[in-house]
């Protein structure tokens, strides 16, 4: 089997004031498989006072096709140490599914149709945020460019409900080719951002040759940047 | 926050004493008494890669479990396992199966999951009870994703029995480490011709962590090995 296996860890870090505070951690690894598949599994713990006044921890499997389009995932959520909720996610060209469990809600079944395949998935893991970025399309000129109609599993900014199928936009903006220096080494990346109504600007930096993560830095009352703190390749 | 988590890594070992897989798995031991383990399989030989994500109870009973296959270098399969009550339910796509949602009843409470990572095989003796003379002890309502050794199945949903027989607590030395473990085993119906099959299983106590895994019989009499173990990564 020739499949290629990179893993890393994210730092999630809060220092308005120069005082970092370490909020979170997430440990990623990606498996890109032969036949063009990505599987990105993602573990995330969020401590509570930065993002919200509660604590997230959650499981993450995306997979994607070889554009980046999504295939399936799977997310389960506790919210301040109690299970919250259970996902399935699954994508076709004419509409997306979600089988979940959550312990307000119950059982669902959801089904949405999409009039054009999914662009792209939004599960909060922060190293799934740099997927988005594959729908930029560097053949037009355009700068920035519009997402719409893009799933989520939660609308919540820390992504702690559900899980279940919801839709947001943004724009999506390409700054350019910059090398960036994380304490997991230095990067020739990508550097894109998202513009949204309702949440902090989002800047982005991801490998350029696979989206993988290398530094977020999130404005507003976020003001927290997310750092990769390793990375290791075939490990 | 006041969770546990550990990581580890295992090697698959065949006869030949040739690598012909690994496995990562992680596991966080959460505030509420559930226990998740993650877990990424690659066999070489019969070409599997398989990605888990399962949820216990308390009690190392099953809540939900999520399964994705690649076989043959192709995707075959993503599924969500849920148990509940005296009954199970499983949401799958297959690329041979189509889109199938599964329901089976059962005479109980499911008592565990085969789900195929090698970690997941030591949580079958979390059902054994040591205040009970009786060894081996039967365990009922055993869930399984894939009849298949390998699990290159499904992901599908079967029910069967598990029948558990305790060796006894023994030092034992692997790659990670030497640790003080618990050796069960696993009796096996023969193969077709007879073939006597047995796996023997060690693991940590009362967290029943892989330490070894040996299989006589079938699965290319292979051995199975914690090469890495991290608490408090």
């Amino acid at each position: 089997m020739k499949n290629r296996n990179v893993r890393g860890k994210i730092a999630y870090i809060f220092d308005p004031e120069g005082e970092r505070r370490d909020f979170g951690r997430e440990w990623w690894s990606v498996t890109f498989h032969e036949d063009g598949q990505r599987t990105l599994r993602a573990h995330c713990e969020i401590e509570p006072g930065v993002v919200a006044d509660r604590s997230v921890l959650r499981e993450t499997v995306y997979t994607t096709d070889a554009q980046y389009h999504p295939l399936d995932c799977f997310v389960r959520l506790h919210e301040s140490g109690k299970f919250l909720g259970s996902g399935w996610f699954r994508f076709t060209d004419g509409w997306a599914e979600c089988e979940a469990v959550n312990v307000i809600s119950g059982r669902i079944s959801q089904r949405m149709n999409l009039d054009v395949p999914p662009l792209s998935f939004g599960a909060h893991p922060v190293s799934c945020d740099m997927l988005h970025c594959a729908r930029f399309d560097h053949g037009v000129s355009q700068n920035i460019q519009a997402c719409d109609g893009v799933l989520m599993s939660s609308r919540e900014h820390d992504g702690c409900s559900g899980p279940n199928l919801c839709t947001t936009q943004f724009g999506l903006e390409y700054i350019g080719r910059e090398e960036v220096t994380v304490p997991a080494g230095t990067f020739e990346t990508d550097h894109y951002r998202f513009v949204l109504d309702h949440h902090p600007t989002e800047d982005l930096w991801c490998t350029t040759d696979g989206f993988l993560f290398v530094k977020i830095a999130v404005g507003g009352y976020m003001n927290a940047h997310f750092d990769l703190v390793e990375y290791e390749e075939d490990y | 926050m006041d969770h546990r988590n550990i990581r580890g890594k295992i090697l698959y070992i065949g006869e030949d004493n040739q690598e012909r897989g690994r496995e990562w798995f992680s596991m966080t031991y959460h505030e509420d008494g559930q226990r998740t383990l993650r877990a990424h399989c690659e066999i070489d030989d019969t070409e599997v890669v398989r990605e888990t994500t399962y949820t216990m109870d308390e009690n190392w009973r099953p809540l939900d479990c999520f399964n994705r296959l690649h076989v043959g270098r192709k995707f075959l399969g993503t599924g969500w396992v849920r148990a509940y009550g005296n009954e199970a339910e499983c949401e799958v796509f297959n690329t041979t199966l189509g889109r199938v949602s599964q329901t089976v009843t059962m005479a109980g409470p499911a008592h565990s999951l085969t789900v195929h990572p090698l970690t997941c095989d030591v949580f079958h003796t979390a059902g054994y009870d040591h205040s009970k003379s009786e060894n081996p002890q039967t365990l009922t309502n055993v869930l399984s994703t894939s009849p298949m050794p390998n699990g290159a199945s499904g992901p599908l949903l079967s029910v069967g029995t598990v029948a558990v027989m305790y060796d006894g607590r023994e030092e034992i030395t692997v790659p990670a480490g030497t640790f003080e473990a618990d050796h069960y085993h696993f009796v096996l119906k023969p193969q077709p011709d007879g073939t006597p099959r047995r796996e023997d299983v060690w693991c940590i106590p009362e967290d029943y962590t892989f330490v070894k895994v040996t299989v006589d019989g079938f699965l290319k009499n292979s051995r199975y090995e914690l090469v890495e173990y991290e608490t408090e990564y």
